[in-house]
C-alpha cells in the first residue's frame, strides 16, 4: 500500500470510529433491538402469570370439571347461563366466556365470546382447543371401549423431529434460527451503508469545505479514493467483529449452534465484496453531487435497492434455492444480501457461491475504475450539478 | 536555478481554451506575480502546475524533472478557494497534512510546533479549526502549504480578505522564504501589493500571456511617461517639441505624455525655452493603469 494511502485510511479510520454515530450503531441499535424482541417476550410470559378469568357456561355437565384440571391458562369460573356470563363479562368480572352447549361431545361446537379480537395463533387458545378436542375424543373412543393406551395414541399420533442435512452428511438440528437470518444480512447490510455513508459524507465535505484541492496537490486522487475506502472498510470489519463477538457470546449461552465456520468465511467474503461494490458506488455519487442534500437523495434510492432482498427474506425462507432467487443473487446489487440469506439458511451449490463471487468481483472492479473516473474530475467540480451526459464523458475521457 | 519551467501549456475545456499557449520561467529566491483579471486562467495554470489538471498540451517541468510524486512534495501550495477540514483540531490537521507531504510523524510534529509558534497560534494548537476566526485559519492554511519546507510556494490570492495585521505577518513570510531561496509563485489580482512585493511578473489575460518580465522593466516598457508642469502663466502650444506625444490644457497647467524611449531632462530643457516654469513633475503610471490598459486594450 502506497505510503499516503495509508496516512489516508488511518486518518479516517481514526475520525470516523470517534464519531457518536458509529459508536451509536455498534453498540446501542443492536441493544434496541434485541430490546424490542425480548420485552414482548417478557410482557407476554408476565400476563400470561397475571391469569384473568374464562367463564364456562357447561350445558354438557362433562366439560367443566376437566377444563378445571387441564386448562392452566385462565382462572376457570362456572357461569350458570349465557346472560349472566353476558353480564360477567361487560362488567369486567370476566375478560371471556365459552358456552360448551348440551349436544356437545355429538356436535363437537362450542362458542367462545370475548372483548378483544382473538388470535387464532395464541397459546392459550390452541391450548384450549386441543383439551376440548381430546375430551372429544376421549369421549367417543372410551364409549367404543377403546383401551387408554390407544386413546392417547391417538390424541398426539405423531412427533416430528426437523433435521437439516449439511454438506458433510453430518446431521444438525434445524436451530429456531429466524433472528439470525434475518437480522446478520440485516446488520451486515447497515454496516455496509454506514461506512458507504460516511465515505459519501467525507467526499461531499472535502468538497463543500474545498479542502480537496490541498489534498490532491499532495496525493493522487487513486490514492485519496482507495485510502478513504479502506479506511472506512477497516472501520466496518471492526463494527462486524464487535457484533460477532456480541453474537458468539450470547449464542454460547443460549446454546444456540452458530453457522459453520465455513459459511461464516463465505459471508464475510460477501460482505468485503458488497462493501467495495458499494462504496465504488457511493464515490460516484459523492463526486457528481454538489451538496450534502442531493446526495442523500440519490442514496436513499440506492439504499433501497440493497434492502429489496431483506424485503424477499420471506419468499427465500421458503425456498433459498429457487430459481427466481438463484437468478436474484446474479444481480450485482443484490448479490451481497442475498447470497448471505441464501448461504445462511441453506447448502447453495458451489458453483452458486462462485459464479456469484465472480460477477461481483468483475462488476466492483468495473465500477471501481468508473468511480475513480468520476471521482478525478468530480471532486474539483463545484456549484452546478453535471448532466448524464458529461459525466458519461468523464468516464470515456 | 531553474524552478519551474512551462512550455506551451493548452487547456480546454469543451470548447472553451482556458489557458493559450502559455510558457513561463522561474528561478529561485525570487517572488513572481501571476496577475490577470477574474477568469483569466490562473487558477487553472497553477492547478497544472500542481498536477492536479493535466494540460492538453505542451510540457510542465518543475526543478528540472516532469511532475511527479516526489517533485509534488516539492511545492506547497494554498489554493483559491480555501479549505480546511473544520472538525479537526488545528495540530492534528497539519500533522496530518505533513505526514501526507510525506514527512515522518517526529517531523510532521516538530514542524507544526514550529510553525504554530512563528505565526503566534501555539496556544490553538488544540482548538478545532472551526473555533479559529478566519485570519487565524488563513494562518492554518499558509501552514499546510509549508509545513514540510517547500522550495516552490504557490499562493493563489493569499492577501483575499486579511486584515491589515494579517496581511503584514503573511508579507513577512514571504519575504523570509525568499531570503531562504524559495521560489514564491502568487496570483492576486491587487496591483498595489503585487507592485510591492514582486521581482517579476506574468500577465494572463484570456488564457494569452501578455506581459511576461522583471517589474521594473514592466513598468518602464509600459508606462506612459506622464509630465505635469505648472507655467508662471498660460501654457504656450507644446505640441510641436519632437519628443512630446500629447497635451492635456488646463489653464496654467499641461498633463504632457512623453514618446516611448525620451528623456525627462530634454524635455524639462525644451519646457524652459517655451516659458517660466513653476512646477515639474513625473508621475509614472502604476502596476494597477498599466494592467487596466493592457486588459482592456488586449495589446
Amino acid at each position: 500500500m502506497a505510503s499516503k494511502t495509508k496516512v489516508v485510511a488511518i486518518t479516517e479510520f481514526m475520525t470516523s470510529v470517534k464519531r457518536k454515530e458509529f459508536i451509536i450503531l455498534t453498540f446501542l441499535l443492536p441493544l434496541i433491538l434485541v430490546m424490542s424482541m425480548v420485552i414482548p417476550l417478557f410482557f407476554m410470559q408476565t400476563i400470561s402469570h397475571q391469569k384473568e378469568t374464562l367463564g364456562v357456561v357447561d350445558e354438557s355437565g362433562i366439560v367443566l370439571p376437566i377444563l378445571k384440571e387441564r386448562y392452566t391458562d385462565y382462572i376457570i369460573k362456572e357461569v350458570p347461563s349465557p346472560e349472566e356470563a353476558r353480564q360477567l363479562l361487560e362488567n369486567n368480572i370476566i375478560s371471556n366466556y365459552i358456552v360448551i352447549p348440551k349436544d356437545f361431545l355429538k356436535v363437537g361446537k362450542a362458542s367462545y365470546y370475548s372483548k378483544v379480537q382473538l388470535s387464532s395463533f395464541s397459546s392459550a387458545n390452541i391450548n384450549l382447543e386441543r383439551i376440548l378436542s381430546d375430551i372429544v375424543i376421549e369421549s367417543l373412543l372410551s364409549d367404543k371401549g377403546v383401551s387408554k393406551e390407544t386413546i392417547n395414541k391417538v390424541k398426539s399420533p405423531i412427533e416430528m423431529e426437523r433435521i437439516t442435512v449439511t454438506k458433510k452428511g453430518e446431521e444438525v438440528e434445524t436451530p429456531f434460527s429466524f433472528v439470525g437470518n434475518y437480522l446478520l444480512p440485516l446488520f451486515l447490510f447497515m454496516s455496509i451503508m454506514n461506512a458507504g455513508g460516511y465515505l459519501l459524507n467525507g467526499i461531499i465535505e472535502e468538497k463543500e469545505n474545498k479542502v480537496v484541492e490541498v489534498l490532491l496537490s499532495t496525493i493522487s486522487p487513486n490514492e485519496l479514493l482507495s485510502g478513504k475506502i479502506l479506511g472506512l472498510g477497516g472501520l466496518g470489519i471492526l463494527q462486524v467483529g464487535i457484533w460477532i463477538s456480541g453474537i458468539v457470546i450470547i449464542t454460547s449461552f443460549l446454546k444456540i449452534p452458530l453457522v459453520s465456520f465455513e459459511k461464516g468465511i463465505i459471508i464475510m467474503i460477501f460482505f468485503i465484496l458488497g462493501y467495495l461494490f458499494y462504496s465504488s458506488i457511493f464515490a460516484m455519487i459523492g463526486s457528481i453531487s454538489t451538496s450534502t442534500r442531493d446526495s442523500q437523495q440519490i442514496s436513499a434510492v440506492v439504499s433501497f435497492l440493497v434492502f429489496i432482498p431483506l424485503l424477499l427474506f420471506f419468499g427465500i425462507v421458503q425456498n433459498p434455492n429457487m430459481a427466481f432467487i438463484r437468478l436474484l443473487g446474479m444481480v450485482p446489487p443484490f448479490i451481497p444480501t442475498i447470497m448471505m440469506m441464501r448461504v445462511l439458511l441453506s447448502e447453495v451449490p458451489i458453483i452458486d457461491i462462485v459464479l456469484s463471487m465472480l460477477i461481483l468481483s468483475l462488476s466492483l472492479i468495473v465500477s471501481a475504475k468508473i468511480a475513480s473516473k468520476i471521482f478525478k474530475v468530480g471532486i474539483l467540480m463545484h456549484g452546478k450539478k453535471p448532466s448524464l451526459s458529461e459525466v458519461l464523458r468523464w468516464v470515456r475521457g | 536555478m531553474k524552478i519551474l519551467e512551462i512550455d506551451n501549456i493548452t487547456k480546454k475545456y469543451n470548447t472553451r481554451i482556458a489557458v493559450d499557449n502559455f510558457s513561463l520561467n522561474a528561478e529561485s529566491g525570487k517572488i513572481y506575480g501571476f496577475l490577470g483579471p477574474n477568469g483569466a486562467g490562473k487558477t487553472t495554470t497553477i492547478r497544472m502546475i500542481m498536477g492536479i489538471i493535466e494540460p492538453d498540451s505542451g510540457k510542465i517541468k518543475v526543478f528540472g524533472e516532469k511532475l511527479s510524486e516526489s517533485t509534488k512534495k516539492r511545492i506547497g501550495y494554498i489554493p483559491e478557494e480555501r479549505g480546511l477540514y473544520r472538525k479537526y483540531r488545528v495540530s492534528d490537521l497539519l500533522h496530518y497534512f505533513g505526514k501526507l507531504k510525506g514527512l515522518s510523524s517526529e517531523e510532521a510534529k516538530r514542524n507544526t510546533d514550529m510553525w504554530l509558534e512563528k505565526v503566534g497560534l501555539k496556544d490553538r494548537a488544540n482548538s478545532k479549526i472551526e473555533e479559529l476566526s478566519k485570519g487565524m485559519q488563513q494562518n492554518i492554511q499558509l501552514i499546510v502549504s509549508l509545513i514540510n519546507d517547500p522550495d516552490l510556494i504557490i499562493l493563489d490570492e493569499p492577501f483575499v480578505g486579511l486584515d491589515p495585521i494579517n496581511t503584514r505577518n503573511i508579507k513577512e513570510i514571504i519575504y523570509s522564504l525568499k531570503d531562504s531561496g524559495k521560489t514564491i509563485i502568487f496570483s492576486t489580482h491587487q496591483m498595489n501589493e503585487a507592485e510591492r512585493l514582486c521581482d517579476h511578473i506574468f500577465l494572463i489575460n484570456k488564457g494569452r500571456k501578455i506581459i511576461d518580465g522583471p517589474l521594473d522593466d514592466v513598468k518602464k516598457k509600459y508606462s506612459k511617461n506622464f509630465v505635469s508642469v505648472e507655467f508662471q502663466n498660460k501654457v504656450p502650444n507644446l505640441e510641436d517639441i519632437g519628443i512630446v506625444e500629447k497635451v492635456y490644457y488646463e489653464g496654467n497647467k499641461a498633463e504632457i505624455e512623453l514618446r516611448k524611449n525620451t528623456n525627462y531632462n530634454d524635455l524639462l530643457e525644451l519646457l524652459m525655452k517655451r516659458g517660466d516654469i513653476k512646477k515639474y513633475e513625473i508621475s509614472e503610471s502604476s502596476l494597477e493603469s498599466i494592467f487596466v490598459e493592457v486588459v482592456t486594450d488586449g495589446i
